[in-house]
């Protein structure tokens, strides 16, 4: 069965590249219409918003910083000025943190990890999921990470970062069930991204991330398209009854 | 044309409720299906004539999965029908209520090894004889139907929730063990589903006579359908799922 989300339009947090970016095209083929959030890549998020209109679907880009209320506000001010409403969120925008042991982390570091996974989240939630309420149904996904269950040393700010969106994004499923709004989880292991490749980079020492792919689950490192596929998959029709869970597309995770 | 075209899948518990879902929505991906059914013959051969008429092959299988002999000799005869068996899911399944719902220290061993035999065993069985074909196919795939009932672990359960535990356990097991060979096992957890042992649950427990009587109490306003679950089973084993294995989704609106 083919899904569907004709006359949807979702708005993607960290959207220009990477993660972001595959979600935002495999929304657009199943016919959603996409606003893209970017911070700093304006000619990534100009390259992803020609590919989702050479899909036929609209799109627009948005700059700015998740962590930081006021652009969230004119980011989506502008954004339902130009799409009238969204019924998806995807909060997907992200930064890693620096590999540093949490006694030996500067304070700042987690300050702003935080600020961008867990505010930058509720920010969203916050000026989206009201207008979600009125309509026929709403889904916000989370993306987080297999570090929220693997919890890794050196890992410690976005451990906690990602552990606290965990916890929004169950907490918010609850409030807005009565609704009809889904808020589901999906959690990445290594994907092939420049935050991947800068990861595999310094704590591995591997310059190019197919090296792994022998090693890897199924014979390859986990693709954009792999993650994409299981937000399209809950946004849709088929995961109506599903809220509150998390996927975790990791090969496994072992 | 369909994501599973060429694909055969085996369902356990085929002919009525989640099972029945479960075959008629791998058929419209493209599956051809066997179907085992236990007691039931008119109904598995009404959904072999779904399927059918979907232009997908059906055959059933009369076979209690509680017995090992059944469960071998059907496997033989599913391997002999089609040639190959891509898909197993382990769906057949004996509800608490159907032994009385017994406190776990009021009750003799007989429940226990009743139920067990049907949700542990007889997918041990089923694994032991399909897994190794899989190895050599470009795709296996085990899904096993379980339950909220393995992490609410509700009182008068125990018969219930101790089988789907350990159906999880080997899932969880055998994910890793096959890996390797292109396998992926997953979980898919219902809570409510409208069928005959959800509502024989509901009748006992809440004293409710139909599942319209519960709509308005339950998630998204409805009591979760047979089809709830067959679409996260899609999910899974089709090309959405192709990075996904040794996981587990609740399909229970919450």
């Amino acid at each position: 069965m083919t899904i569907d989300l004709t006359g949807r339009a979702a708005f993607v947090t960290g959207g220009s590249r990477g993660i972001g970016r595959s979600i935002a095209l495999t929304l657009a083929e199943a016919g959603a219409d996409i606003a893209i959030n970017y911070n700093r890549d304006a000619d990534a998020a100009n390259e992803t918003v020609e590919a989702v209109r050479a899909l036929g679907r609209r799109a627009e880009a948005y700059q700015g910083n998740v962590a930081e209320f006021d652009a969230c506000q004119r980011m989506v001010e502008q954004a339902l000025g130009d799409f009238g409403a969204f019924s998806i969120l995807v909060c997907n925008a992200g930064i890693a943190s620096r590999g540093n042991r949490i006694v030996d982390t500067d304070p700042d570091e987690l300050r702003r990890v935080v600020a961008t996974h867990v505010f930058g989240t509720q920010h969203m939630a916050h000026l989206l999921v009201p207008q979600m309420r009125g309509q026929e149904r709403g889904d916000v996904v989370c993306i987080s990470s297999g570090a929220a269950q693997s919890l890794g040393a050196r890992g410690g700010p976005y451990n906690m970062a990602k552990s606290g969106m965990e916890a929004l994004a169950y907490t918010l499923a609850k409030e807005e069930k009565e609704h009809g709004i889904h808020v589901n989880v999906v959690a990445p292991g290594l994907v092939e991204t420049d935050m991947g490749k800068r990861l595999v980079r310094a704590t591995r020492g591997v310059e190019d991330i197919r090296e792994l792919d022998e090693r890897s689950p199924f014979g390859r490192v986990c693709q954009p398209e792999d993650i994409a596929n299981a937000v399209v998959y809950l946004c849709s029709e088929e995961a109506s009854y599903v809220t509150g869970q998390r996927i975790t597309v990791n090969g496994g995770g072992f | 044309m369909g994501d599973l075209d060429g694909r055969v899948a085996l369902v356990t518990g085929g002919s009525r409720g989640i099972g029945r879902g479960i075959c008629l929505r791998l058929a419209e991906g493209g599956a051809d299906i066997a179907i085992n059914y236990h007691s039931n013959a008119d109904a598995a051969e009404e959904v072999a004539a779904e399927v059918r008429a979907l232009g997908r092959r059906a055959e059933i299988y009369q076979a209690d999965v509680a017995v090992e002999e059944d469960c071998r000799g059907m496997a033989s005869a599913a391997l002999a029908d089609f040639g190959h068996v891509d898909i197993l899911v382990n769906n057949a399944g004996i509800g608490a209520t159907a032994v009385g719902r017994p406190h776990v220290a009021d009750t003799g061993p007989e429940p226990f090894e009743r139920l067990m035999a049907a949700h542990v065993y007889g997918p041990f069985y089923l694994c032991q004889e399909l897994v190794p074909q899989m190895r050599d196919l470009p795709r296996g795939d085990v899904v096993m139907i379980s339950s909220v009932a393995a992490q609410n672990f509700g009182a008068t359960g125990g018969t219930y929730s101790a089988a789907k535990s350990a159906m999880e356990a080997l899932a969880h097991t055998l994910a890793k063990e096959e890996r390797e060979h292109g396998i992926h096992v997953n979980i898919v957890a219902p809570g409510l589903v409208e069928t005959d042992m959800g509502l024989a649950l509901v009748k006992f427990t809440r004293g409710v006579e139909s599942m319209r009587d519960l709509d308005a109490s339950q998630p998204f306003g409805r009591v979760g359908r047979p089809e709830d679950i067959a679409n996260a089973v899609a999910f899974f084993v089709g090309p959405r799922g192709a990075y996904i294995t040794n996981q587990r989704l609740t399909v229970s609106g919450s």
